[in-house]
């Protein structure tokens, strides 16, 4: 088990490492170093020969790798060209929003997105089984952004009850106006939901066809044990790295919906910082991503080992 | 292309053609035949009998025809401003009524078919073409190269596409293109993953090892013996994949990273939309149809070959 988590800790701070130097390099390759984002393209070349060697763009490429990433291991991301203020505080404020957000979405949708699933696959071709499916057939297929958009028109236009776009403060406390949060909160439920469901139908249905399943039928166990017994314990095992990919949707999701409702989380600063090339702020964004992706994985693997007796590195 | 696939199975796919023998007659009794040639009825026929695939198959075709006559067949130029007529409720002269500039919002969803439907098959077919090359050549080299590789490729996978199409959109900058090439980067390892499952399966197969005995070089064993071997798995793929690009592809649109205006495109018109949703909620309600139909159907149809093509239920989606 020891060697196990070694290998697994080894392999995340490999894919880490990976991850920044991409982030790395495909900031680099922009056309135009910073120097030229920050003084225009009118500037002379002394001046920009100045600003180059006062932030260090003189130096070499792997250098200043080493010098952001052992920054960015200390929080310290630099400063945000468009913002004027330290990239640091600016993104971990934002993440105290995303993280409400996808909080809240999670522990609506997980458990919602596993019941669905299994009365699904129980159910299977049956017409609760095809509801299910078809429903989320559409859920996974109708992009974020118009599920967003639909729900502003029905909740906030059509019957107006909730607020349509998400304006607070950044720096106040999400939890605070709650109100605010249910339809990006839905959007991300919905979308998700979709996902996990499916691939908890499909566990539940082929741990169904298993050889065990039939033995305990045939011996004349009472259904309700053999599903509580026998096929839940296995179909819902592999849930745990659908929830982790989950974090991922979550992701992508959060950037999309962000900007949907206007809501002051990573995902809008992301595009903010994207659009208009503010390059620190692209690097500390990605790499805090990719970041808690990459746990979300290590802990999904982590917690499937430690249940699942068969897996032993 | 399907019945392409069919036929280069291998050597017993060339009888794919005839009828299929009673199931009688061979039932229970597992042949060599089987082993080759699973499927004796033409899987395109197959295919056809699969409702979904066949919705699905259909609705993509109407989506391809929009995306090359779409513009021909608007009613109205889709850049045409028509200032008497802003912002009009669908009706009989603007059938899904008009935007802030009186643009009639059916000309520039029709008109809007092209760029979208150039992100689903362009980035679909880049990257599954790169991602199976990747993905056959790991499979067959095994060992350091497969190690190496992959390992790149998990390190591309933690970023979830759509942050990945982004830092890649933020190098390039915003354009069609570009979101095109974006998207095929985030495909290649996700591809390369799958395929170099199926490859790994070729590899050891006899006609392989025969290629390989008679002393053919890897460029010719991968592109002559493995890559029409794993074809199905390709297909099964890139139907798959055609969905995602939608999706991502009109994500970015949305986000403002795709095409300018006032160039007609869904995801921008949504994006604009959105500020006037609740006066005029069809200029959201007419873009945000369209893609999700065209979605819908994408999945249908790949939901239908993988069932024909690929018999084991994908479980491995990814973010």
């Amino acid at each position: 088990m020891l060697r196990f988590l070694g290998r697994r800790f080894a392999f995340m701070a490999l894919t880490l490492v990976i991850v920044s130097i991409v982030i790395f390099a495909v900031t680099e390759l922009l056309p135009g170093d910073v120097a030229v984002m920050i003084l225009g393209s009118e500037a002379t070349d002394e001046t920009l020969a100045a600003l180059r060697t006062q932030l260090g763009l003189d130096r070499p490429a792997p250098a200043r790798y080493v010098d952001w990433l052992s920054g960015a291991a200390r929080g310290d991301f630099g400063e945000s060209l468009r913002m004027r203020t330290e990239v640091g505080p600016l993104v971990f404020e934002r993440l105290k929003n995303s993280l409400a957000l996808a909080g809240i979405a999670f522990a609506v949708g997980v458990p919602l997105a596993l019941g669905l699933g299994i009365v699904a696959g129980l159910r299977k071709d049956r017409p609760i089984d095809k509801a299910i499916t078809m429903t989320t057939l559409v859920g996974i297929s109708v992009p974020e952004f118009v599920i967003g958009s639909v729900l502003i028109i029905l909740f906030a236009s059509l019957w107006p009850i909730l607020p349509a776009t998400s304006l607070i403060d950044p720096s106040a406390n999400p939890l605070e106006s709650l109100k605010y949060l249910i339809l990006p909160a839905a959007t991300l439920v919905l979308v998700t939901l979709a996902h996990t469901a499916r691939m908890t139908r499909a566990n539940v249905v082929r741990v169904l066809r298993t050889d065990y399943v039939r033995t305990a039928i045939l011996k004349g166990m009472p259904r309700a044990r053999v599903i509580l017994r026998h096929v839940l314990p296995n179909a819902l095992l592999p849930s745990i790295t659908i929830i982790a990919i989950n974090v991922g949707w979550m992701i992508g999701g959060l950037i999309v919906v962000e900007t949907v409702f206007g809501y002051p989380g990573l995902g809008q600063l992301m595009i903010f910082a994207v659009t208009n090339r503010d390059v620190p702020l692209v690097q500390a964004v990605a790499l805090l991503v990719a970041t808690i992706y990459a746990v979300a994985n290590l802990g999904a693997d982590l917690l499937y080992a430690a249940l699942n007796p068969r897996i032993r590195y | 292309m399907i019945v392409d696939a069919t036929r280069r199975q291998g050597p017993g796919g060339a009888r794919a053609g005839i009828a299929r023998p009673a199931p009688w007659t061979t039932a229970g009794i597992p042949s060599a035949e089987d082993a080759v040639a699973p499927a004796p009825t033409p899987r395109w026929r197959r295919l056809l009998a699969t409702t979904s695939a066949t919705i699905g198959g259909v609705i993509l075709l109407v989506y391809l025809l929009l995306a090359v006559f779409g513009a021909a067949i608007a009613p109205y130029p889709p850049l045409e401003f028509h200032y008497q007529d802003t912002l009009q409720p669908p009706s009989g002269t603007f059938l899904l009524g008009t935007d802030q500039f009186g643009r009639d919002v059916l000309s520039r969803i029709l008109a809007g078919t092209r760029s979208i439907i150039l992100i689903a098959f362009g980035a679909t077919a880049l990257g599954v073409v790169g991602g199976t090359l990747v993905g056959l050549t790991a499979g067959y080299y095994g060992g350091k190269i497969d190690e190496t590789i992959m390992r790149v490729a998990d390190g591309l996978m933690s970023f979830p596409s759509l942050l990945l199409a982004l830092l890649i959109l933020t190098t390039l900058g915003s354009s069609l293109v570009n979101i095109v090439i974006g998207v095929a980067i985030t495909f290649v390892p996700r591809v390369a993953r799958i395929i170099r499952s199926v490859a790994l399966d070729i590899r050891t197969q006899p006609f392989v090892q025969a290629a390989q005995a008679r002393g053919e070089r890897a460029p010719y064993i991968i592109t002559r013996e493995m890559l029409p071997n794993a074809l199905p798995a390709i297909i099964v793929e890139s139907s798959i994949r055609v969905g995602y690009a939608i999706l991502i592809g009109a994500s970015l649109g949305f986000l403002g990273l795709g095409v300018q205006p006032p160039t007609p495109d869904w995801g921008l018109m949504i994006y604009e939309g959105r500020s006037m949703i609740q006066t005029a909620p069809w200029l959201v309600l007419g873009p945000a149809v369209a893609i999700s139909l065209l979605v819908i159907a994408a999945n249908l149809f790949a939901d239908g070959l993988s069932r024909v093509l690929d018999s084991s239920e994908r479980m491995e989606e990814l973010a």
